[in-house]
């Protein structure tokens, strides 16, 4: 540092734009390579190319940045779950979990420049309802690989997560505290072990799932699907009765991820203060995009050409999810974006007399010009968030007789007109047997 | 003042994105905990337990002393029970290695390598490459006599920055002609961890 004292006792002009200008090479948003990586690999999945997106990813490493590493083990896990890649997907989304613990220690000079220079200085730590995704792309990654025993880790893991978010918001019933659809599935694979132990599991995650889907915060969104209130009521009936509904019958499930959840833009308000100051107040919100697909149908036929179908059910809106999560945080962020550039203010200030002083007008002037460009330039919205998630996940649900199938899926719009078809291939189902099968629609 | 604050705060930001990569080599018994997660030492640590207790069980003396001969064990399946992913290989791998270098049973291999063993044999038998005399012959493979399996569990007491978990891995022996359980055993392993809120 005795270099920069040298500087500094010589050329304060100079220091002044060194400085800004260095910390902005770590500091300020980088447009490049974040945005443009994110963009690249968000368009891909957009257009329905996970293929091309994995390869995008295998082709580059820390495509994100180092202070978005989370996103990146996002993004690069998910769009490996969406090209069939379970077991890669697997590893990133593990990466993901350990990045997320890692992050718990917040750096005190982060937190600072964040105060100071931009949110996006931060590391990207996530939102808490992204934290449980993991835990539910993880169980579909699980089930895609036939392996119900490590899924079920995932639902416990679901457990300590939704126990300690109860612990953080007690009394705050309008906050994520609790995930419906995650409990849900909990429920399901729970189940899905044919065990008496676990039954008593189902019951209780079934439980706090219709709990979650009648608290304030999911409430307004969409009503609890059936399928929970029908998984919910024949497992207490065999827990405590021994009668099983399902006796002699096998299920099939499909989970539908569709259509492209919100994005975040920035609201940029720039004016300028009577001393002649540009200053710049920033802070993002959610925009969502359009998907035609609206529903859609899961369809078995049998060797016998019986067939037998079901809709699916909305099991969670994330972009209601996304943006009810986001408003509670807004004010939070409204009001670092007001107090941000008032701190800049005052040292700008300080420095412009400062300048005056000992270098005079022009010196005073080139300060406030710098300021101006710098405030102008720094302050900008952290946009970041988890772009390639689905708008929402869909759930359907066939019981049907032990025997082999050919199952397809058709994808529904408005007046549930049929606007795509997909085959989920042949199936063979035993008795008491629960078979998973994951669809992804973007458009 | 004024002036001072500005320089520390550029010296902060500064500082903010430093950082790099230093790799340590550490002896492979050394104790490393970073997670807190179930690593490679509780596997050993609980492994080499639960086995010293199980060879000095009364069912080997009895199966020696009834048989003639040493006992023929498999180690079976570990069910992961917790709300984390263990990788049950490397407590199997493990519980393997105590078994075989105790030297006072037989052990032989699980379910998946007596497959690729087969596929092997097969090889030997089908393909014509292999020196006749040098064929291994089918039928030959020893049958287990006791099974190992078992669970691991854990129970996890956790607020913000901190938890305790109890790790309870449950072993048991199942004599494969009769299904009786000869041998069980219960460890336990506790463990608090704490995070830092707070960094420079």
């Amino acid at each position: 540092m005795l270099w920069f004292s040298g500087i500094l006792m010589y050329n304060f002009s100079i220091l002044f734009i060194l400085v800004f200008f260095l910390a902005s090479c770590s500091s300020v948003p980088k447009k490049q390579p974040l945005l443009f990586n994110q963009a690249t690999i968000n368009a891909l999945v957009a257009a329905d190319d996970f293929q091309q997106a994995a390869q995008v990813f295998k082709e580059g490493q820390e495509m994100y940045g180092p202070k978005s590493k989370l996103l990146y083990l996002f993004d690069r896990a998910y769009v490996a779950h969406l090209n069939k890649e379970y077991k890669e997907s697997i590893r990133y989304f593990t990466f993901a979990e350990y990045k997320i613990d890692e992050l718990y220690t917040k750096s005190i000079s982060n937190i600072l420049s964040t105060w100071i220079l931009n949110d996006i200085n931060a590391p990207y730590r996530g939102e808490e309802f992204e934290h449980t995704l993991i835990n539910i792309f993880q169980a579909l990654n699980y089930l895609s690989l036939d392996d119900v025993s490590e899924a079920l880790v995932e639902a416990r893991s679901l457990d300590r997560k939704m126990n300690l978010l109860k612990q953080l918001h007690p009394d705050e019933k309008n906050v994520y505290r609790e995930d419906a659809f995650g409990r849900l599935l909990a429920g399901i694979l729970y189940e899905s072990t044919n065990r008496r132990q676990d039954l008593n599991d189902a019951i209780i995650s079934y439980k706090k799932a219709l709990t979650a889907y009648e608290s304030p915060f999911y409430q307004d969104m969409h009503p609890p699907p059936l399928i929970l209130k029908e998984n919910l009521k024949a497992a207490a009936e065999k827990f405590d009765r021994g009668i099983d509904e399902k006796q002699n019958m096998a299920e099939v499930y499909l989970i539908h991820s569709n259509g492209l959840g919100a994005i975040k833009y920035p609201v940029d308000i720039s004016f300028p203060t009577p001393d002649g100051y540009l200053m710049q107040i920033a802070f993002p919100e959610y925009n969502e995009r359009f998907y035609e697909i609206k529903d859609s149908q899961l369809a078995a036929v049998s060797v016998k050409n019986k067939k037998f179908q079901a809709k699916t059910e909305l099991g969670v809106n994330l972009v209601a999810v996304a943006k009810k999560s986001f408003t509670a945080k807004k004010n939070w962020f409204i009001a670092k974006g007001i107090v941000r550039p008032l701190g800049k203010y005052a040292l700008e200030r300080t420095l412009e007399e400062k300048a005056r002083e000992e270098h005079g007008r022009g010196a005073a002037y080139a300060v406030k010009g710098v300021s101006s460009l710098y405030n102008l330039f720094s302050e900008q919205a952290d946009l970041r968030s988890w772009q390639t998630l689905p708008a929402e996940i869909r759930i359907g649900r066939l019981i049907l007789p032990p025997g082999s199938y050919t199952l397809n899926v058709s994808f529904l719009g408005e007046n549930n007109k049929i606007l795509g078809t997909g085959s989920l291939g042949e199936v063979t189902l035993k008795e008491g047997e629960k078979r998973f099968f994951n669809v992804r629609s973007v458009h | 003042m004024k002036f001072k604050l500005f320089y520390f705060v550029s010296t902060i930001i500064l500082f903010a994105g430093c950082g790099g990569t230093t790799v340590q080599r550490v002896a492979v018994e050394q104790v490393v905990d970073y997670s807190g997660r179930w690593n490679d030492t509780d596997a050993q640590m609980v492994s080499k337990d639960m086995i010293k207790d199980c060879l000095e069980g009364k069912w080997l003396a009895n199966f020696t002393a009834e048989k003639g001969q040493q006992p023929v064990v498999i180690v079976g399946t570990i069910e992961n029970k917790s709300s984390e992913h263990i990788n049950a290989d490397v407590f199997i791998k493990s519980l393997e290695s105590e078994l075989i270098s105790s030297g006072k049973v037989r052990f032989v291999a699980d379910k998946g390598e007596r497959l690729e063993v087969r596929e092997e044999r097969k090889d030997q038998q089908e393909s014509g490459y292999t020196d006749p005399k040098t064929i291994k012959p089918k039928r030959k493979e020893i049958g287990a006599d006791f099974i190992l399996k078992g669970t691991i569990n854990a129970v996890v007491d956790e607020t913000h920055g901190k938890y305790v978990v109890l790790y309870q891995v449950n072993l048991e022996l199942i004599d494969l002609a009769t299904n009786e359980i000869k041998w069980l055993e219960q460890t336990e392993l506790k463990k608090l961890v704490t995070k830092t809120k707070y960094s420079m």
